[in-house]
């Protein structure tokens, strides 16, 4: 049997034609395609490919009070099956409370690659890497480094469709290279992470070089008390902190109080400045080199997203704008709600400093004394009304003296806050492309500068290497 | 017992696994095996008065593994066919050709007898048999009640999933499976005209169960009634002075500790350096089973796959393991590991079922059983273990959660902080998390209450692998005290 094309189960979502015409129907499906490899100890472990094509049916239905509606995600080979998607997302709809973010759908939207397929990814890929990686476990191997990591390609080609007429179509690359290094006695480690839209965009030899660099320097270690010290985030460490920002940046929240952008007393604190330096954290869904997906795909409705939205163009949208909170992430809804703008989530996000310059080396040549930290993980919310954030330091924190690293202090817990670090931003970098440690599974297109910031607190110290 | 769903007996089970593991083994393959999957989840959220979202997904799919002289090889796709099956076959064992320039250390399994059978969760109702009004109904019941005692802001939600498979591979195994779980979560807020808030959750853990859970597997009634009078006292309550205290923790917050401290921290591969680019390793390495003092004498923690109502209770393992239970720490000595086939054969020994891979069209990899904290048999109530507290605090609920990559350093918080003075419950703190390390925690345990204060809590989004995989898994205790252990003001360490 002929499995349909994605544009053929969309036509048949949204023709009206189905088992029961409903007064509203949004169709997306998803083509995934990827390839992966791990390896641990200079050995590959596990290796694979999988390819999924998945459909999602949101009926809106007229229900008492307003508009109803129900999701349906699943696999279609074929009309039935489409069919019986569509029916039973059409009876949740019609027998639901009303929606609370009910809208019209979007002004209709077309593109101009409707009829192009979906993008696989292939094994072949990887062909750029593979005899680079095996040298690199060769060379560990007889220097006592063991290298452990993962590299992924995958691709996610998206159509959309409306009763409408809205018909969209996006394919999104990625490419993710991740390697950790540790000593044969694992008592020194260390981590490099790139993305980008494919492996001519990643440079194995030079995350060995990275890697070999950081082992080295952590060949004397220093010893270091808890406390709030002068400190250099790094792009990753620097990434990780501040997706978990955006992440916390939603309207909602904020309009019902409970967010630290909630402003005292009702509202939002949209306007005000968080810091005096010209920091600007935006999304761009034309950004060259960290392209996404220019519409909103919401297969669910949440203080972030609406189904109702779907369709609906992004533009590029500056979240804080030189020191000052812009905008929040809202849908159509929650900007009515709240009387804000209508700017929803984007799927990449640059951060800035207009003082920023140089690169993390000349960041560490000009600093007198600071704590170095490679990577960040674990980190997860402590206090909402601060965004307080806990987590570790991981596979790397240096002492830097008189800009040079002097060597390793061992890893520590923090509790701090993204929000109140902005705040004490000192100096920065020029952003770069980088992978945020413990986030970049989520959302790997991020650039950002590496920071230096004062006070950063290290609660205490983990004896994790 | 419920029937296996009829819709996925329906696909061409048999077929097309026979087909898989035969294109696999005339391309070489040593061993193969086939997974066909089917899960259903369904998501349904509120939010004040108002229906959020319901939505619900399915995902059917095929995956052939093959060891080929010792190398991996895995593909999968969403298509359940003879054809498709054999396609896979074929990919795998070109996957793992092209990949075994790369493989320095060959892969070997650890025997295990070969079974035939299905296999059936403990559920009475199944939640996709209940229309999704009801639920959003049931849902819509929860926030309202918050509401009308005053709360400003109310969610509720709940997700169900039913996860079927079949299994067959190259040995004989063939196993059929159906399980189903449960995860309500309902949550309190209130905001103060100060611009200060908080909010307070719900206590009822996720579950390895059916509908009936909602309806009489636990007193929502009750603690929703109690919910606002907790949550106004919190808001009220004075901030934490940081410093050292006795504990008494909850068996709704020591499953998470017991999650993170030591079920992560016994998983072989991560002690093995598996995970080391990931999720991490562990301090626990087997140079020191048998003799590591992981607790006090009072600690004895088994893994097992068998627990009624348990999230990562099975039949078999994603190969082919029929699931089982054992010791992992005796008396507080280090005695046992989490395995799957790859790991027992390092070791020397059977598997203990810990394969599972979350959708067909992942790896399966050495995922944690359900770990559990045994009780003092003889041990004391809770109001018996508070009573014995001159100066503490009781830790009652999860909210916050982290752990360093080798498992030492930990902090967590909780849903309410009650004060113990003199063997008494005086009132909230507010701002507490308790940090340590866990073999510091864990010898600190000092008395381990009763069966009667055993329970099992337990998560729906256990995160581990790459590419990601997510699994469910429970976790028993009893209520426990544990002596002089670090308190911070979470105000403090913001510096506010």
């Amino acid at each position: 049997m002929t499995r349909p094309s994605p544009q053929q189960i969309l036509e048949w979502a949204v023709a009206g034609n189905g088992p029961r015409v409903g007064s509203a129907v949004v169709a997306i499906v998803t083509v995934e395609s990827t390839v992966n490899l791990r390896w641990a100890g200079n050995t590959l472990t596990t290796n694979g490919t999988a390819s999924t094509t998945s459909t999602t049916v949101v009926a809106i239905e007229p229900v008492s009070g307003g508009l109803g509606f129900g999701t349906q995600s699943g696999i279609v080979h074929s009309r039935s099956d489409l069919d019986s998607l569509l029916s039973a997302a059409q009876s949740i709809a019609t027998s639901s409370a009303p929606a609370e973010d009910a809208m019209d759908l979007p002004p209709v939207s077309s593109c101009v690659d409707w009829s192009a397929a979906p993008v696989k990814a292939d094994p072949i890929e990887f062909a750029a890497i593979t005899s680079k990686l095996g040298e690199i476990f060769r060379r560990g191997a007889a220097s006592g480094v063991d290298y452990y990591g993962y590299a992924e390609f995958s691709v996610a080609t998206t159509y959309l469709a409306t009763t409408t007429g809205t018909r969209l179509r996006d394919a999104i690359p990625s490419a993710r290279f991740e390697m950790t290094a540790k000593s044969h006695d694992r008592g020194r480690s260390t981590w490099v992470g790139q993305a980008g839209r494919n492996f001519q965009e990643i440079d194995v030899t030079a995350a060995e070089t990275e890697c070999l660099k950081q082992l080295q320097w952590q060949l004397r270690t220093i010893a270091l008390k808890p406390g709030r010290h002068p400190t250099i985030l790094s792009t990753s460490a620097t990434a990780d902190l501040f997706v978990n920002l955006l992440w916390s940046a939603g309207a909602r929240d904020a309009i019902d109080g409970s967010s630290v952008f909630a402003s005292a007393g009702g509202g939002t604190r949209l306007g005000e400045q968080l810091t005096s330096r010209l920091v600007t954290l935006a999304s761009d869904p034309f950004d060259p080199a960290l392209g996404c997906t220019p519409f909103v795909v919401s297969g669910a409705s949440s203080p972030l997203s609406s189904v109702f939205d779907n369709g609906l163009p992004l533009e590029r949208t500056e979240w804080l704008s030189e020191g000052y909170l812009k905008a929040l992430l809202s849908t159509r809804y929650t900007a009515k709600l709240g009387g804000i703008a209508t700017t929803p989530f984007i799927d990449n996000v640059t951060l800035s400093d207009a003082a920023g310059h140089g690169t993390l080396s000349d960041l560490i040549s000009r600093t007198e004394n600071a704590i170095l930290l490679n990577c960040l993980w674990y980190i997860r919310d402590v206090d909402p009304q601060q965004l307080l954030l806990t987590g570790l330091t991981r596979d790397g924190a240096y002492q830097v003296r008189d800009g040079e690293v002097v060597g390793s202090v061992g890893n520590f817990r923090f509790n701090d806050s993204p929000v109140s670090l902005l705040a004490r931003i000192t100096d920065a970098t020029e952003p770069t492309l980088t992978l945020p440690r413990e986030l970049g599974d989520y959302f790997p297109r991020v650039r950002t500068p590496a920071l230096s910031v004062s006070e950063f607190n290290f609660s205490t110290p983990s004896q994790a290497n | 017992m419920p029937e296996i769903d009829p819709v996925f007996l329906a696909l061409p089970l048999g077929a097309a696994a026979a087909a898989g593991l035969g294109a696999a083994s005339d391309a070489g393959a040593q061993h193969a095996d086939v997974r066909i999957g089917r899960s259903h989840e369904q998501n349904l959220s509120v939010r004040d008065r108002n229906l959020e979202d319901q939505g619900e997904q399915s995902t059917t799919g095929m995956a052939v593994r093959v060891l080929v002289d010792g190398v991996w090889g895995f593909a999968a796709g969403d298509e359940v066919s003879v054809d498709a099956a054999a396609r896979l076959g074929r990919q795998a064992v070109e996957l793992a050709r092209q990949a075994a320039p790369l493989a320095i250390t060959r892969v070997e399994l650890a025997a295990e007898p070969v079974h035939v059978g299905d296999w059936v969760s403990d559920f009475e109702v199944d939640p996709f048999a209940i229309p999704a009004h009801e639920k959003a109904e049931l849902l819509l019941h929860w926030t309202g009640s918050l509401l009308d005692r005053g709360i400003q802001h109310a969610t509720a939600s709940v997700r169900a999933v039913r996860e079927l498979s079949h299994y067959e591979d190259s040995s004989g195994t063939r196993t059929t499976q159906m399980r189903v779980r449960l995860g309500p979560e309902i949550d309190a807020t209130v905001v103060e005209d100060s611009g200060a808030f908080d909010s307070m959750g719900s206590l009822a853990p996720p579950v390895g169960r059916g509908w009936e859970y909602l309806l009489r597997g636990w007193d929502f009634e009750e603690e929703l009634a109690q919910l606002p009078d907790l949550l106004q006292e919190k808001m009220r309550a004075p901030s934490v002075e940081a410093g050292t205290y006795d504990v008494v923790i909850d068996p709704t917050n020591l499953w998470l500790t017991i999650h993170e401290s030591v079920g992560h921290a016994t998983e072989l591969d991560r002690a093995l350096g598996y995970e080391a680019n990931y999720a991490g390793t562990s301090f626990a390495t087997p140079d020191k089973l048998g003799t590591l003092q992981y607790g006090s004498a009072l600690m004895n923690i088994v893994g097992d796959r068998n627990v009624r109502f348990g999230l990562a209770t099975v039949g078999f393992d994603d190969e082919g393991v029929a699931a089982q239970e054992w010791d992992i720490v005796k008396n507080g000595t280090l005695v046992g590991y989490q395995l799957d086939r790859a790991m027992a054969h390092q070791f020397g020994v059977r598997s203990n079922g810990c394969a599972y891979a979350d959708s067909p069209t992942h790896f399966p990899i050495q995922r944690m059983a359900n770990v559990s904290l045994l009780p003092d048999p003889v041990g004391p109530s809770l109001d018996d273990l508070i009573s014995g507290v001159e100066d503490g605090i009781y830790i009652v609920g999860d909210r916050s959660w982290s752990i360093d990559m080798q498992r030492y350093n930990f902090q967590f918080t909780g849903q309410r902080f009650h004060r113990i003075r003199a063997g008494r419950l005086v009132g909230q703190v507010r701002d507490v998390a308790y940090q340590s390390n866990t073999l510091d925690f864990w010898n600190r345990l000092q008395v381990l209450g009763g069966p009667q204060t055993y329970q099992l809590g337990g998560a729906l989004n256990c995160g581990k692998g790459q590419p990601g995989q997510v699994a469910a898994v429970s976790h028993g205790c009893p209520a426990a005290r544990f002596a002089g252990i670090n308190i911070l003001n979470s105000r403090s360490e913001s510096g506010s």
